[in-house]
């Protein structure tokens, strides 16, 4: 597993442009946004920016799950990575144990960036409980981009993949309400909006951070979409390898 | 030990492998041969348990092919010339040395690698096609199994390389290591396996040895002025008549009759090419032919 592990972070060295990209576009974007006057009222601004900061670490979450999750799969795939490893002594599991902990090391960091951007740069300030109860939940959510990204690997082309990745990761953020709250949307959209998952990871997490209170109903919606989505990944993988 | 019984695969509703039976005993070297499509990787696929077969059973050593408990004695090299990229050949070379139980020591993995300094510091993907593929043989031998699957193994590999990868064969041999290969050059199956297993069309069309494959066939290839057509044509033990620009060429069992004829129909010695052809060399002809 060590030796798993070591790989993954060698890998994780050389194409650590993507990584800090992945990273850095959302803190920018939150940066950039947060800069404008999102109300007249102190107190709203300072709520605005919070949500923003938690909708925009969720956002720097999906890019890994969207695009580099699935793209690892694929280049070991390819590059006969995973053939080597079925047929030596290490257990598939194993595999994909050290897969899930590269991403999700990427998520914590992701996670870490953006709050400490939030908290230095624009003043966010929060009890630690909800800091922690707030990556806590991002991170739970995490799964269901993990998920996602297990679905769009089972896409045959890479072209494909890279344009359904792009239009889910865009267009489910921004119905979402990641970049702005729903509420400004024209009605038939905000209904949309609401059956969206990216929508419910956002609303579980600014629901924590703002009262303290978790929201079942997201999290439950939350959790079905990643067993749907995984459960359909599961699904076509099984059908579509030749055994 | 390898016990193929009766085995058949099926993709897609066409057969790929039909009634396959043969057994590989402890330190056997066997190849595999036959033209393209004959069904040879499937066959090595189900062995190694990445296929599940249609009909039939394959046991190795008591196991079935995907059991967890054979990984650590059974070792494969892919067909396909590649290997994982973004990753040095000494961070490759460590990680298979992590894995395994008891791994080669630096000394024999250098002796089988033959790389310098700087070709273990480059990236995998920097590697030219020859190179890639001793590297990807090193890396199954690291774990000292004790049954090697090589699907074309000299692929890509120059001459010089070729010679040194038989000879570590060779060794393997020595130590007792079963090998199972697949080839498409005729001098590697004759030189080096005990045993040949014959596939064509998804079946098994011989059990045998170089030398009883040598010896088994008397088959002629007879190549005359193209002069001789009309009497080649009338010809009763002659077949697989192929007329090509000056000559043609046929195919015969019973030379020493045909070449009677031939004298009484005013044909000299100097006008006749004779060949032998056994069904060894009518596959790799066959195949080198798909190439094209």
């Amino acid at each position: 597993m060590i030796a798993l592990l070591k790989v993954e972070w060698i890998k994780t060295k050389r194409t650590w442009l993507t990584f800090v990209l992945s990273i850095g576009m959302p803190v920018f974007f939150f940066l950039f946004f947060s800069g404008i006057e999102l109300s007249p009222d102190l107190k709203e601004q300072k709520v605005l920016v919070m949500s923003y900061m938690l909708t925009m670490t969720a956002f720097s979450m999906s890019s890994f799950g969207f695009f580099s999750f699935p793209a690892m799969l694929v280049e070991d795939k390819t590059s006969y990575w995973l053939t080597y490893i079925e047929h030596s002594s290490v257990s598939i599991w194993q595999y994909y144990l050290s897969k899930v902990i590269r991403v999700l090391v990427c998520f914590l960091l992701s996670i870490l960036a953006t709050f400490l951007f939030g908290a230095i740069f624009r003043g966010v300030t929060m009890p630690l409980s909800r800091w922690l109860g707030s990556a806590a939940l991002l991170l739970l959510s995490s799964l269901l981009f993990l998920a996602f990204g297990l679905l769009i690997s089972q896409m045959k082309s890479q072209q494909l993949m890279t344009i359904v990745g792009d239009i889910a990761f865009l267009g489910l953020a921004i119905i979402g309400g990641s970049w702005m709250p729903i509420e400004t949307f024209p009605e038939w959209m905000q209904k949309l909006a609401k059956v969206t998952p990216i929508y419910h990871v956002n609303t579980l997490v600014t629901d924590f951070a703002k009262n303290a209170q978790l929201n079942w109903q997201s999290l439950i919606i939350v959790l079905g979409y990643a067993i749907i989505v995984a459960a359909l990944a599961l699904m076509i993988k099984n059908n579509t390898e030749v055994k | 030990m390898i016990t193929v019984e009766n085995i058949s695969k099926t993709i897609k509703g066409k057969t790929i492998l039909q009634d396959i039976s043969f057994e590989v005993a402890d330190g056997d070297c066997v190849a595999l041969i036959g033209p393209n499509g004959a069904g040879k990787t499937t066959l090595m696929s189900c062995l190694l348990g990445d296929l599940k077969i249609s009909k039939g059973k394959i046991v190795i050593n008591g196991l079935a092919p995907n059991s967890q408990r054979l990984k650590d004695s059974v070792a494969v090299l892919p067909q396909e010339n590649r290997l994982p990229e973004k990753l040095r050949v000494c961070e490759l070379i460590a990680f298979f040395k992590a894995i395994s139980k008891t791994p080669l020591t630096d000394k024999e993995i250098d002796y089988i690698l033959q790389f310098s300094k700087e070709q273990k510091n480059q990236l995998t993907e920097k590697l030219s096609g020859g190179q890639k593929r001793l590297l990807a043989f090193t890396l199954c031998l690291i774990s000292q199994p004790k049954i090697l699957f090589l699907d074309e193994p000299t692929v890509a590999m120059d001459t010089s390389t070729r010679q040194h990868f038989w000879q570590i064969i060779q060794s393997l041999k020595e130590k007792g290591v079963t090998i199972f290969y697949s080839s498409h050059y005729i001098e590697e199956v004759e030189h080096t396996a005990e045993r040949i297993l014959v596939l064509h069309h998804g079946k098994l069309l011989r059990d045998t040895t170089p030398f009883a494959m040598r010896e088994a066939e008397h088959e002629k290839q007879v190549t005359l002025p193209k002069t001789f057509l009309s009497f080649v044509n009338g010809l009763a033990n002659g077949y697989r008549i192929k007329v090509k620009n000056d000559s043609v060429t046929f195919m015969t069992k019973e030379i020493d009759s045909v070449w009677q004829k031939l004298q009484k129909h005013g044909c000299q010695i100097s006008d006749i090419e004779i060949q032998n052809k056994t069904l060894l060399n009518t596959l790799f002809d066959q195949t080198q032919e798909n190439e094209k």
